[in-house]
């Protein structure tokens, strides 16, 4: 599958996909940065809030960035899909998100499924399901 | 092939603060808005886009991410 880079000032491109993420039949389409430095999925405690989980009553857990304080993330089990298949992942939920552009997605429940090849220069990220 | 530009957007001060959709097809095209991510889906939905995918605008826009 192949993804255009996404161009968010004329000087910085993102690798930023469109994913679905499904909980108890629900289909909510979100942009994600793919992020090769984050630990696990991350998305907007607002995106979690639209697919109906009752956030809260997730795994809690703690968050640290480059540049940021510690952050509370509440971790649940859900559905991505992409290129039309289903993937069951884990995915932490943050408001420290809900003003950020983008989810990250990173090393497991995405780099995990997905080999992910970086073309900046083509603007163009490849990514290919790993044989399960 | 090259990237989808996102820059107008992201400039847009009509968007700044807000929760938008994008046109699932070219990627680039704003669908609705919204103050939340709940109000801005609801939009696309009513408009026959249910998969327009979501994204908020900062209200600043020259931040780098690095993470």
């Amino acid at each position: 599958m192949t993804f255009k880079y996404v161009r968010r000032s004329p000087t910085v491109l993102r690798p930023i996909i469109p994913i679905d993420l499904v909980h108890d039949g629900f289909t909510v389409p979100y942009l994600v940065l793919i992020d090769s430095g984050a630990d696990i999925n991350v998305f907007s405690y607002q995106i979690g809030e639209l697919l109906g989980l009752d956030l809260l009553s997730g795994q809690k857990a703690e968050a640290l960035g480059v540049t940021g304080e510690p952050t509370d993330l509440y971790i649940h089990p859900l559905t991505l899909i992409l290129g039309g298949e289903h993937y069951p992942i884990k995915a932490a939920f943050t408001k420290a998100l809900d003003d950020k552009p983008h989810g990250l997605v990173g090393q497991d429940g995405f780099f995990s499924l997905f080999k992910v090849a970086f073309d900046l220069p083509s603007e163009e990220i490849e990514l290919t399901p790993h044989r399960v | 092939m090259g990237a989808r530009d996102l820059s107008k957007v992201f400039a847009n001060p009509a968007y700044k603060g807000k929760w938008v959709t994008l046109n699932r097809d070219d990627g680039e095209t704003v669908v609705s808005s919204g103050k939340t991510a709940k109000e801005a889906f609801e939009k696309a939905r009513k408009l026959g886009q249910p998969l327009a995918p979501l994204m908020h605008v900062p209200v600043k826009s020259d931040i780098y991410f690095v993470g």
